[in-house]
């Protein structure tokens, strides 16, 4: 198998060279024969990276451990089930899966690039094939995963344990796809630039893929955050950590990109602009799988470190200067064919959306970066977590979500201050009226409060636009109000879907300021019998079960939650807030007011071979709060077996389930907003029909 | 003659004096919703504290999340200090005296690592500068266009002198789309009226 594997890279990096070759030199001397080949190498680089993989999974599944990949990362006792997790579990593996997935990726845009596009197409396929022989050529000479050793061990090394899990399945590869994938837009965008196709024909098929990979990354990055609250037992979701943020950055852009690809789409502007998102996303996405390939910064998400790093980071020095090389030379061609007419308008706020989410994503960079910069400066090494990250980007990103308020309500070119007035009225008033609720019920915290308004405010601005539309349908078709807004959004599938999306977003803000401002915690150990109690939980330690194996030792602490009745327990909290807890311990049973609402079982598990310990929390959730418990250690083994403690770390997360809510309603928008409209595709088809630059040729409406 | 003006500017400065109003209240309402350390549990400072230090034995996790066993302990010393009335910074200072400033989850702001702090801020101004004038140039640029539209055109076909067949070409699509839009524009016009803001 190891050579077949060896085989195949080697033959992907030749196929990959020769694409480049024959696509520039096909389209430089006008051989079409040349072309085409070029563009059926690019299918072949995909055949023989699905070789590769066929090879390497059949590797694992035969325990072949004279590869030292297979050997490192499986075990005899592995489930076959985490045959694919092992896979991509470390740098040779994930490198053969990006590449196999760039391959697959390329393919299909080269195979439903539109006709129109072909003059550009040479170029755009050469750029693809310069990034696959680039991971080709890596993995066939500095990271191969089918290099063999001169003796095959009995038995692999196995795969870390907290990648033993079944969102391995899906975090992981979501994000390194998405990252990698940002190539395709940007190989359209460039392409169109070589070729001197500058006008918008890249523009739809690159917003297509934009919108997939900026999909995959989120869906990816909250799939993990998901994995690291549900699962991994890190309290957290986001922690600011640099791995989490180097996927961060290019969706921040990729975000930027499709709304301002909107504004080009439809009124021909910031053309220039639209290109400089584009490279500013490859160049991050080249960042982050550099990052992800160990090396320059530390992370929680250390799994797979190795000098590689320093290779993609040098492979992303020279994306930049490409990108922007091809960008400066073909400037002078890229004007915008209309002007902003006012600053109540669309595109302008579109301008402010794409600063802010630049500002955010600057920042977020400047964070990740300041601890080497640090490092560099005056040999002081610095840690920049979550503390840093709230502070310096929460003001931002609260400007952002009053923007995505607002930018619904304009309509494109100008607005009239008493229209935006009127459509200002609805969300404004609900904004005041959560200010007053909130601070009537007593929640003070400046910043939660604003959020809460700004959220409210947003919210209410995508409700009224749909209601408004509706009604309108309703009235002047005679629809019933249901059908009235389904066709509404049919209508325009993009805008609407946008609007989805900003109901995800809104719901990913509610958790993150229920969480972030009003969580509690308590830790605390117990024995049987004993209960924690804080805010208007018991929480009850009745029993431990164990499993334990030659690998492992497993615990799971079985916990009975009560919801009490507070007065019940008021001389002890008052007690406990004395003594400056915010929680505290009971001996007795059960009181009147407390009520059995379920059991958790949170689980501890030490893994001997890898010295290291895994948790799975306990949670119980609602829209409102979730109880989360984490079973920190289990104490006491020793001779004194009455003392069967364990040590939990109790918090009250507020609306966090808001932050899982958000992923189907995430979903659902980019669906919908990807959705080809078939009357609108027929009407694209036509316009082309009759010449093909139809938005130059649209004559420039100026009112002086 | 001064009268619109003057109006304007009375206009302005009432928006002004909403403007200091509102950022009156907002301010008093900061001051008011600010939590000190007083008025925290000890727990709750614990827990505050342990998500500003980091585990230094750990890869970029703070106490709060570690696992590790000196996590714990740290927190324990965290407890003890707080009980003996250290303040917050107090605390902060003398980790950073044992492990250095990498057990700060974020930078104190003095010294060196003002810089940390002053960037972001750079970047938030830098950045509006640069669109605000950005905005302003295409403004200008639009003003000048529609004040006079046979000037566009001649410097359309300036930019695109030196291709004088794509130039030809260009001009033929435009005749063409001028025709077929006339023809289209009664269509169109209702597309647009239905779907208005879209």
């Amino acid at each position: 198998m190891d050579q077949v594997g060896t085989t195949a890279i080697w033959l992907g990096f030749a196929v990959s060279v020769y694409a480049v070759l024959a696509s520039i030199i096909g389209v430089r001397t006008a051989i079409p024969e040349l072309i085409v080949s070029g563009r059926r190498a690019v299918y072949m680089s995909l055949l023989v990276a699905f070789v590769a993989a066929v090879a390497l999974i059949i590797a694992f599944l035969t325990n072949d451990f004279s590869i030292k990949y297979v050997a490192n990362n499986s075990n005899l006792v592995m489930g076959r089930g985490y045959t694919l997790v092992a896979f991509y579990a470390a740098n040779e593996g994930s490198l053969l899966y990006i590449t196999l997935a760039l391959a697959l990726m390329s393919t299909i845009s080269v195979l439903f690039a539109p006709r129109r596009f072909a003059a550009a197409m040479p170029y755009t396929i050469a750029i693809l094939s310069v990034v696959l022989a680039f991971l080709f050529g890596t993995m066939a000479t500095l990271a191969n995963p089918f290099e063999t050793s001169a003796i095959a061990p009995p038995d692999g090394r196995g795969i870390n344990p907290l990648l033993l899990h079944p969102g391995m399945y899906s975090h992981p590869p979501l994000i390194m796809a998405g990252l990698v994938g940002i190539t395709i837009p940007f190989a359209f965008a460039s392409g169109a630039l070589i070729s001197g196709e500058y006008g918008d024909d890249w523009v739809d098929i690159a917003r297509v893929f934009a919108i997939v990979m900026w999909g995959i990354l989120g869906v990816g990055m909250l799939l993990g955050a998901w994995w690291a609250y549900t699962i991994l037992g890190w309290g957290g979701y986001w922690s600011w950590d640099p791995i989490e943020n180097v996927a961060l950055m290019p969706w921040l852009v990729l975000t930027a990109f499709i709304h301002s690809i909107m504004v080009q789409r439809r009124r021909g502007m910031f053309r220039m602009w639209n290109i400089v998102l584009i490279n500013i996303a490859f160049v991050l996405a080249q960042l982050g799988m550099s990052i992800n390939r160990g090396g320059s910064v530390v992370s929680v998400h250390s799994f797979a470190e190795s000098t590689l790093g320093l290779l993609f980071l040098s492979f992303m020095a020279l994306s930049v200067i490409f990108a922007f090389a091809i960008f400066i030379w073909r400037y002078p061609r890229l004007r915008s064919e209309r002007a902003i007419e006012s600053f109540m308008s669309r595109e302008a706020s579109f301008l402010v959306n794409n600063f802010l989410l630049l500002v955010v994503t600057s920042i977020t960079l400047w964070g990740v970066i300041y601890p080497v910069f640090s490092n560099l400066a005056r040999d002081v090494d610095v840690s920049v977590a979550a503390p840093y990250f709230n502070r310096v980007n929460g003001p931002v990103l609260l400007l952002l979500v009053i923007v995505m308020g607002v930018g619904p309500l304009l309509p494109w070119r100008r607005s009239t201050t008493r229209s935006l007035k009127r459509w200002l009225v609805g969300p404004l008033a609900a904004a005041s009226g959560t200010v007053i609720g909130l601070v009537a019920v007593g929640i003070w915290e400046f910043w939660a409060v604003l959020g809460f308004a700004a959220i409210v405010f947003a919210a209410s601005a995508v409700i009224e636009e749909w209601w408004m539309g509706a009604k309108a349908r309703a009235r002047n078709l005679g629809e019933n109000p249901a059908v009235a807004w389904w066709r509404l959004i049919k209508g325009n599938r993009p805008r609407h879907g946008g609007y989805i999306v900003h109901l995800a977003v809104i719901s990913v803000g509610i958790g993150v300021i229920g969480t972030q401002f009003f969580d509690q915690r308590y830790d605390a150990a117990i024995t049987f019998g004993e209960s924690l109690v804080i805010d208007n939980y018991r929480i009850e330690y009745v029993d431990r079960r164990m499993d334990d194996r030659p690998d492992r030792l497993a615990q799971w602490a079985q916990i009975d939650v009560y919801k009490i009745d507070p007065s019940q327990y008021e001389s002890e909290f008052g007690e406990a807030d004395a003594a400056g807890k915010s929680g505290f311990t009971v001996f007795t049973n059960a009181r009147s007011g407390d009520e059995l609402v379920g059991r958790l079982e949170p689980s501890h598990e030490f893994f001997r071979n890898f010295n290291q310990v895994s948790v799975r929390s306990g949670i119980r959730s609602s829209p409102i709060e979730d109880l989360y418990v984490i079973p920190r250690d289990f104490l006491a083994k020793d001779e004194n077996e009455d003392a069967e403690r364990v040590s939990l770390a109790v918090s009250i997360n507020p609306l966090a389930m808001w932050l899982w809510i958000a992923g189907p309603i995430f979903l659902l928008g980019t669906a919908i907003a990807l959705w080809p409209h078939p009357t609108l595709e027929r009407a694209t088809r036509s316009r082309l029909a009759s010449g093909r630059r139809v938005v130059k040729a649209e004559p420039v409406v100026m009112d002086s | 003659m001064f009268s619109p003006s003057a109006y304007k500017l009375a206009r302005k400065t009432t928006k002004f004096r909403h403007v200091l109003v509102v950022a009156a209240v907002l301010l008093a309402l900061m001051t008011a919703s600010c939590v000190t350390e007083d008025d925290l549990t000890t727990d709750q400072r614990v827990y505050q504290l342990s998500q500003q230090l980091m585990c230094p034995v750990c890869d970029g996790q703070t106490l709060d999340q570690s696992q590790a066993q000196l996590s714990e302990d740290m927190k324990a010393v965290i407890r003890t200090k707080i009980e003996d009335g250290e303040t917050n910074a107090e605390i902060r200072s003398y980790f950073v005296d044992r492990y250095g400033e990498i057990v700060l989850a974020s930078p104190e702001a003095g010294g060196f690592n003002v810089i940390a702090w002053v960037v972001p801020a750079l970047i938030f101004f830098a950045g509006a500068l640069l669109v605000g004038n950005a905005y302003l140039n295409m403004r200008r640029r639009g003003r000048l266009a529609g004040a006079t539209d046979t000037r566009q055109t001649v410097e359309q076909s300036q930019a695109s002198a030196d291709e004088p067949e794509l130039e030809e070409y260009l001009q033929r699509a435009d005749r063409e789309m001028a025709s077929a839009l006339r023809t289209r524009s009664t269509i169109q016009g209702a597309d647009t009226e239905a779907e208005g803001k879209g």
